[in-house]
């Protein structure tokens, strides 16, 4: 049935008239209020499921192929090649940046002191695998230390360390400070213990481990839509490694969703035999999971006497539009709530914005470095509005009201 | 004396009167329409040219708004969108070298010089030994040695300086290319030209559609301006506008409608997503015509790589529908020559055995496709099963067909004959027959995509269970 049929001149004149309507429809915007349109004319103008992390629901033969293979940290090489990667683009996984650490529940870290150049971006570390300045160990005097503990953006994935949000910070509260008349008093150091792809488990390991030494005046965990997503990935590795489970709560969690030595029995290619078992079984229990993470982070902050806040940071694109990201965001407020826990939910940071302008990479949907700049607004907006966190800060000053921001605010 | 003497002067003229000057040469226009030796096909005329440009420049537009498949796509199309024109003023002699650059430019700014130059260098190995003058199974164990010595050496370190993009794109041009050639060669009467040879493989498409039509090398050789190049690149532009709205569709039923299979709770959950689960086919069934209708542009008339295949009324339809190509491949290679072996046995018993092992082949080469794309070759318990059922379906088909004989064409009504009525019944019959059709591929299509019988069963299990 060799179909060859020409097409008529009437024909071909519809399909064109079909085309203009198409270019008139991505042309023209959709109104605000329509939020079921713009989401549909976002979806088809997007290629998220052919993102680098991509974790879309066509998961058959075909998608398969059409996605080329994949790599141990999302899509293949070839996706990316397709998608729009250029040469010289290095994964995350790929650029030696990391250390893995072997049958350790952290699964792996920064390099200190690299050099590198990760996404087009020079990528640099200090002494301590801090993505961000040299810092000593030792605080200095006068000197109020905030520890960030994150996932990618939070670590300035795809952008340099002085374009990131939490240097910019640093920068600002810096500069205020001189305003503020504290310029001999008081420094600020903002330390980036972010490093991609941690779970919030992670996140925690990590305050244990590294941020406490440093004596931090306030710890910011940063939460994004993603963290279950990231808890799954990261327990099915600390699995795959066969690290120890370092928290009971984990341990009785496992055991409570039914994860069998048989489903973490490992296949002659070092994968896990039961991984889809284990997702299956555990994905009911992430987000008590985080819960319970979060109460233990509390719990070390509280005996440290160092306050502790949570900000929720939004990925660029119809991913973390309003609609999908509001059950996310209840469930981190909530979270929040039970530990007694100050939260800025900056999520609605990129509303509004065409996701193009502030995207790394059409294939890639991390904010670049204009989408840190508003990062950092958002949160600085929130900081000199909120009088616990600003006297925190800057001790026997009043937070300004919305209305009067100070004048040094980008 | 003749009948002019009478009047000499006024009825003959002088010879220098009866001189008429040649018609003068018309002037050369724009370009030259049609030069010396050319096919009548090739005329170069410019209100079709510039509404076939239009069209193109729409459904660039489109692509660019739409952020069309990834960079790579956004390339070609941008290669196809110069090559266009310069092909169609070029002389005929030259088109098909002007093809050839604007793939073999494409595939360098595609994957970079690195993966490019090795992509060359091995197809010029590939295509050398093809041309060898040495016996056609000589030729073929050379080739079946050196895919296997790729293949398996694939993992190797001596392999480890390629990209490991190399391979899925080797794959892509060469593992069913290469099998359509050598067949064409076994049976071709003279040598092939070279340009012919190296464009078949040189798809200019193909550098963004790894997963690509198997473009049969007789009919891609025998469109090359089979009919007048306007026709052919409006068809084209139309298979490549149609391509791209189904791709659009694919994203918003991938983004939007599709839910993952642990979702599925209830009847309604799991209609949704049995539906949807099989359109997602969209997105290879729109590569298909935009990667078809982008060779159009440049004279290749080829036949459509789908044809409503929704609509199927029954397994042999629905095979004979969906990825065309495929069938023509298989029909040509395995089909008609398992039946010409067997042409002594009774013929509903040539058509089962025919049937079946075209369906062993397809179950084994989609792993074999799988390898070369992904690495792995992707044989699963469903996998067998999918194959299996359907091609126990369409063996059924086959024999229900064989026993009614050819269709009748249907004979128009006499101009004196009252016009029939409206065939309700027929109509509602064939109605049945799709929806059967739809939602039984439907139901295994969800089986092939499943990681394991026992998580479909799980998923069908929780969708028939009344919320």
């Amino acid at each position: 049935m060799a179909l060859i049929q020409t097409t008529s001149l009437r024909d071909a004149r519809v399909a064109m008239l079909q085309a203009a309507a198409l270019v008139a429809l991505a042309l023209i915007p959709v109104p605000k209020g329509w939020t079921k349109a713009g989401r549909v004319m976002a979806s088809a103008a997007s290629n998220a499921s052919q993102r680098a992390d991509g974790d879309h629901h066509a998961t058959g033969y075909y998608e398969g192929l059409v996605g080329g293979a994949e790599g141990p940290s999302g899509r293949g090489e070839l996706t990316l090649k397709l998608m729009g990667k250029p040469n010289g683009w290095v994964r995350f996984n790929d650029a030696g940046v990391v250390r893995h650490l072997n049958r350790d529940f952290l699964h792996f870290e920064l390099i200190p002191k690299i050099d590198s150049v990760l996404f087009g971006q020079p990528f640099v570390t200090n002494s301590h695998g801090m993505h961000g300045p040299e810092v000593a160990v030792e605080k200095p005097p006068g000197v109020f230390r905030i520890a960030l503990l994150g996932a990618s953006i939070d670590m300035g994935w795809g952008v340099k360390y002085q374009d990131a949000y939490a240097h910019r910070l640093q920068e600002w509260l810096n500069a205020h400070a001189a305003r503020q008349g504290f310029a001999s008093a008081r420094k600020f150091e903002v330390l980036n213990f972010a490093v991609a792809a941690y779970s919030p488990l992670q996140r925690l390991e990590s305050f244990r481990r590294k941020a406490k030494e440093f004596q931090p005046d306030l710890v910011v965990f940063s939460s994004t839509m993603l963290d279950s997503r990231l808890a799954e990935i990261h327990l099915c590795d600390a699995f795959r490694i066969q690290a120890d489970l370092p928290y009971d709560f984990l341990r009785e969690a496992v055991a409570r969703a039914g994860v069998t030595d048989a489903d973490r029995r490992l296949d002659l290619r070092g994968e896990l035999a039961g991984k889809e078992a284990i997702k299956r079984k555990m994905e009911p229990l992430y987000w008590e999971l985080y819960d319970r993470t979060v109460e233990a982070l509390a719990g070390d902050c509280r005996s440290m006497g160092v306050p502790l806040m949570m900000v929720v940071i939004p990925r660029v694109g119809k991913d973390a539009d309003e609609a999908a990201r509001a059950e996310s965001v209840g469930r981190l407020k909530a979270i929040a709530g039970r530990s007694a826990l100050p939260i800025y939910d900056l999520s609605d940071t990129f509303d509004g914005v065409d996701p193009p302008e502030l995207e790394i990479a059409a294939w890639d949907d991390h904010p670049n470095a204009e989408g840190h700049r508003l990062l950092f607004l958002a949160l600085t907006h929130r900081l000199v509005t909120d009088q616990g966190r600003y006297e925190l800060l800057f001790p026997g000053r009043k937070a300004v009201a919305e209305s009067a921001l100070p004048g040094d605010l980008p | 004396m003749g009948p002019n003497v009478g009047n000499p002067i006024t009825s003959r003229t002088t010879p220098h009167q009866r001189f008429q000057p040649p018609a003068p040469e018309p002037r050369p226009g724009w370009v030259e329409r049609l030069y010396a030796g050319e096919p009548k096909h090739c005329k170069r005329e410019l209100v079709p040219f510039l509404r076939n440009l239009l069209f193109f420049g729409l459904v660039f537009a489109v692509c660019r708004l739409y952020a069309t498949e990834g960079r790579a796509f956004q390339v070609l199309l941008q290669v196809a969108g110069v090559a266009f024109p310069i092909h169609y003023l070029a002389p005929y002699r030259w088109k098909k070298a002007v093809f050839l650059a604007a793939s073999v430019a494409g595939l360098f700014l595609v994957f970079g010089a690195d993966v490019g130059a090795v992509v060359v260098g091995l197809s010029a190995a590939m295509i050398g030994v093809t041309r060898l003058p040495i016996s056609w199974n000589l030729r073929a164990g050379i080739l079946a040695a050196f895919t296997t010595f790729l293949a398996v050496g694939r993992p190797v370190s001596l392999f480890d300086q390629a990209s490991s993009v190399v391979w899925p794109v080797i794959g892509s041009m060469f593992m069913f290319r290469l099998i359509v050639y050598m067949y064409e060669l076994k049976h071709a009467k003279k040598p092939e030209p070279m340009m012919d040879t190296v464009g078949y493989f040189f798809l200019l498409p193909n550098y963004c559609f790894m997963l690509f039509p198997v473009v049969d090398y007789r009919t891609w050789q025998r469109g090359f301006f089979a009919a007048n190049v306007h026709d052919v690149q409006r068809r084209g532009l139309d298979m490549t506008f149609r391509g791209v709205v189904q791709l659009i569709l694919y994203r918003i039923i991938d983004q939007e409608l599709l839910i993952p299979a642990s979702d599925v709770a209830g009847p309604w959950s799991l209609l949704g997503f049995l539906a949807f689960n099989y359109l997602v086919y969209l997105q290879v069934s729109g590569q298909f015509h935009i990667a078809c209708g982008m060779l159009h542009l440049f004279g290749y008339q080829l036949p459509d790589t789908h044809h409503r295949y929704l609509l199927a009324t029954g397994f042999t339809d629905y095979w004979r529908r969906i990825n065309i190509y495929w069938k023509d491949f298989m029909v040509r290679l395995v089909f008609n020559p398992v039946v010409f072996r067997l042409k002594k046995w009774p013929q509903p018993a040539a058509l089962a055995a025919a049937t079946a092992v075209v369906f062993v082949v397809t179950w084994l080469l989609h792993g074999y496709q799988s390898f070369w794309l992904r690495g792995t070759w992707g044989f699963t318990v469903p996998d067998a099963v999918f194959w299996t059922v359907l091609g126990a379906l369409v063996m059924v088909n086959v024999q229900l067909d064989a026993r009614r004989g050819p269709a009748r064409p249907r004979l128009k009504p006499k101009a004196d004959e009252l016009p029939a009525g409206y065939d309700y019944k027929g109509m509602a019959v064939r109605c049945a027959k799709t929806a059967a059709t739809f939602a039984t591929i439907t139901l295994l299509w969800s089986l092939w995509n499943s990681p394991s019988l026992a998580a479909w069963f799980d998923m069908l299990a929780r969708g028939l269970r009344a919320s």
